[in-house]
C-alpha cells in the first residue's frame, strides 16, 4: 500500500539530514506505532508520507503513485491529524459540508458513531472554535476517520485527551480498521496506543531502530515483572517497578507476554546490536 | 505525467471556491462594509461643496471623485490581493490549505477569483453605493446643485485618457500586491508598499541619471525619438510585463509555499 524508497530529506541550513536513506513499507489494514524521542524525526516522516515536504532523494508511494507530486486523487485518499489543530470558526454541519465533498468514501453515518464512541455529547450547535482542544481534537479525528482515506496519519493524536478518553481513543482506532486502511500513529505516549497496534516503527538519529509486527516482537522477547536480582541483571533491559523491575528477555517460546513499549523502546535505543541481529533491521550509527 | 483533470476541474474549483466563501464569507462581508463605509466618508469629504459657488461644484465633483475612486481603489483593492497568500500565515492554515485535495492551480486560481476578482466588482459595487449616497448627502444638505450627479465608476473611467493604461496599472498594482503576498504573508500590504517605494525611488533616480547623461539633454547617445519610444513603450507594456512576471512568480511560489517554510 505504502512504500518509502531510499528516503533521505536534511531540513535547509542543518548539517545532518532529518531522515538519512530510509527504506520502509506500510500494509493496509494495519495499525502501525511510530515511536521515537524528540528531534528522531517522527513528524517530518508523517509529513514526507504525506507529500508536504520535498524530500532529498527518495519516494513515498501511496498505491504506486509519488505522493510528492500530492495529485487531488492522492490527496483525497489520504488524511493527516496534526499535532496542533486550526479549526475554522463553523460548526461542525458547516465543516462537514464544506468539507466532506472533496472524500469520496466520507460517510456521515461513520463520523456520528466515532462521535458517540467519543463520548462527545452534542457538539453540534456549537463553532468548533469554542470547543476545547480534547473536543476539537475527537472531532477532527472522527471527521479524519469518517474520510475513509486509504492512509490516515496520526501525529501525538492523544495529547490534550483525558484518561477516559484515551481510552475511547483506543476503541476508536480498533473499531475502525479495515482491510483497506492504514493508520500510522506517531507519539511519545507509548502507554496510549500499546493496545491497539499491529507493528512498532521505533526511530531515531534520522533512521529506523526496529520495524517489526507486534506477533514478531512477542514471539522473539518476553516483558515480565520479577523482583529477582539476577534476572533483572541479566536481563537485556530493565525498568524500575514498585517491589522489582519489569524487564525484556529473549523469548525461549515459553512466554506468551504483551509487549511493553516502554521496556522495547528502551531496547530498541539502548542496544542497537542486539535489536538488530534479533530483527534485522538495517541502521545506520 | 498529470493529466488536465489532475491539474484543473471546474468541479473541484467549484468546490474550493464555495468552501473559501463559507469559511471567510463574513470576513468578506465584513470588508466590503469597510470598503464601502470609508469610500463614502472621502468622497463626501473631497466633494464637499462649502466655500465654493454652486457654479464650480461640477469640477470640484470630478477631481474629487477621481481622486477618491483611485486612492480607494489601490488601498482596498491591493489590501485585498495582499490576503491572497492569508491561508499559509500559520502551520495549522497552511496544513489544511496543503492537504485538501485539490491542485495547486485549483487553489490558486480559488485565491486568485477571491482575492481579485471578487474584490475588484465589491469595490466597484461599494463605489457605485457610495457615490449614491453622496449625492444624496450633498443633495439632503444643499438642495439640487446645478451639477450635482451620479458619478460612478463608468465616469471615472470616460475621464480616464486610455482604458487599457488604466486597467494595465490597475491589474499591475494587483499583482504586486499578491507578489509580496507570496513573499511577506504576514503584514504583506505594508511590506510590499514599502518595498514598491523604495523601488520607485531607485528606478527613478537611475532614469533620470540615464535621460540626462545618454537622452537628448546629455550626450545624446539616444535620439529624442528613441527616448520618447522607450517611454512610451515603458508607460504601455510594462505594466503587462510585470503583471505576467507576478503572476507566474506568484503561482510557483504559491505552489511551493510548503517547502519554502518548513512545518
Amino acid at each position: 500500500m505504502l512504500k518509502i524508497e531510499n528516503l533521505t530529506f536534511r531540513y535547509p541550513g542543518r548539517k545532518t539530514p532529518a531522515i538519512d536513506n530510509l527504506s520502509m513499507a506500510f500494509e493496509g489494514g494495519a495499525v502501525y506505532g511510530l515511536l521515537g524521542s524528540n528531534g528522531a524525526g517522527k513528524s517530518t516522516l508523517l509529513y514526507l508520507i504525506a507529500g508536504l515536504l520535498t524530500p532529498k532523494s527518495g519516494e513515498v508511494t501511496l498505491k504506486g503513485v509519488n505522493t510528492r507530486r500530492r495529485l487531488p486523487q492522492t490527496l483525497s485518499d489520504i488524511f493527516i491529524v496534526p499535532d496542533e489543530l486550526t479549526l475554522p470558526a463553523v460548526t461542525l454541519g458547516t465543516f462537514v459540508k464544506i468539507n466532506a465533498p472533496f472524500y469520496p468514501r466520507f460517510s456521515e453515518q461513520d463520523m456520528y458513531r466515532h462521535l458517540a464512541t467519543f463520548e462527545v455529547g452534542d457538539v453540534t450547535r456549537y463553532k468548533l472554535t469554542s470547543l476545547s482542544l480534547g473536543q476539537r481534537k475527537k472531532v477532527f479525528m472522527s471527521f479524519a476517520l469518517a474520510c475513509n482515506t486509504s492512509l490516515l496519519l496520526m501525529d501525538e493524536p492523544t495529547n490534550g485527551l483525558d484518561i477516559p478518553s484515551k481510552a475511547a481513543f483506543r476503541r476508536f482506532i480498533a473499531s475502525s480498521v479495515t482491510d483497506d486502511k492504514t493508520i500510522i500513529i506517531s507519539t511519545h505516549q507509548v502507554r496510549d496506543i500499546d493496545k491497539i497496534i499491529d507493528h512498532v516503527v521505533i526511530m531515531d538519529n534520522q533512521t529506523v531502530l526496529l520495524d517489526s509486527s507486534m506477533s514478531e516482537i512477542s514471539r522473539k522477547l518476553a516483558f515480565i515483572s520479577t523482583a529477582d536480582s539476577e534476572r533483572i541483571n541479566s536481563a537485556l533491559v530493565s525498568l524500575p517497578a514498585v517491589g522489582g523491575a519489569q524487564i525484556a528477555i529473549a523469548n525461549d517460546g515459553s512466554y506468551d507476554t504483551e509487549v511493553n513499549l516502554e521496556l522495547l523502546f528502551d531496547l530498541a535505543t539502548s542496544k542497537r546490536e542486539t535489536i538488530n541481529s534479533m530483527f534485522n533491521t538495517v541502521y545506520k550509527q | 505525467m498529470e493529466t488536465i483533470s489532475q491539474t484543473f476541474d471546474f468541479g473541484r474549483f467549484g468546490k474550493c471556491l464555495m468552501r473559501e466563501l463559507k469559511l471567510n464569507g463574513k470576513a468578506w462581508l465584513l470588508r466590503m462594509l469597510l470598503m464601502f463605509g470609508v469610500t463614502t466618508i472621502l468622497l463626501i469629504i473631497a466633494t464637499h461643496p462649502h466655500h465654493i459657488s454652486p457654479e464650480d461644484y461640477g469640477a470640484l465633483q470630478s477631481e474629487g471623485s477621481f481622486l477618491i475612486s483611485r486612492l480607494c481603489a489601490f488601498v482596498f483593492c491591493g489590501l485585498g490581493a495582499s490576503l491572497f497568500m492569508k491561508n499559509m500565515t500559520s502551520n495549522g492554515l497552511r496544513l489544511n490549505s496543503i492537504m485538501s485535495p485539490a491542485s495547486q492551480l485549483e487553489k490558486f486560481a480559488t485565491r486568485f477569483t477571491i482575492c481579485i476578482v471578487f474584490v475588484t466588482l465589491a469595490y466597484l459595487l461599494c463605489y457605485t453605493l457610495a457615490d449614491v449616497v453622496r449625492v444624496m448627502y450633498v443633495r439632503t444638505q444643499y438642495g439640487d446643485l446645478p451639477n450635482l450627479h451620479f458619478f460612478g465608476w463608468y465616469s471615472v473611467m470616460r475621464m480616464a485618457e486610455s482604458k487599457w493604461f488604466l486597467w494595465s496599472y490597475f491589474f499591475a498594482m494587483q499583482m504586486t500586491f499578491v507578489l509580496g503576498s507570496t513573499v511577506w504573508p504576514k503584514n504583506s500590504f505594508l511590506k510590499t508598499f514599502g518595498s514598491v517605494v523604495v523601488f520607485i525611488i531607485i528606478f527613478g533616480f537611475i532614469a533620470v541619471n540615464l535621460d540626462s547623461y545618454l537622452g537628448p539633454q546629455g550626450s545624446r547617445v539616444i535620439s529624442h525619438s528613441a527616448c520618447v519610444l522607450v517611454k512610451y513603450w515603458i508607460a504601455n507594456y510594462a505594466p503587462l510585463i510585470w503583471s505576467a512576471f507576478c503572476l507566474i512568480t506568484s503561482y510557483y511560489r504559491f505552489k511551493e509555499s510548503e517547502i519554502i517554510n518548513r512545518f
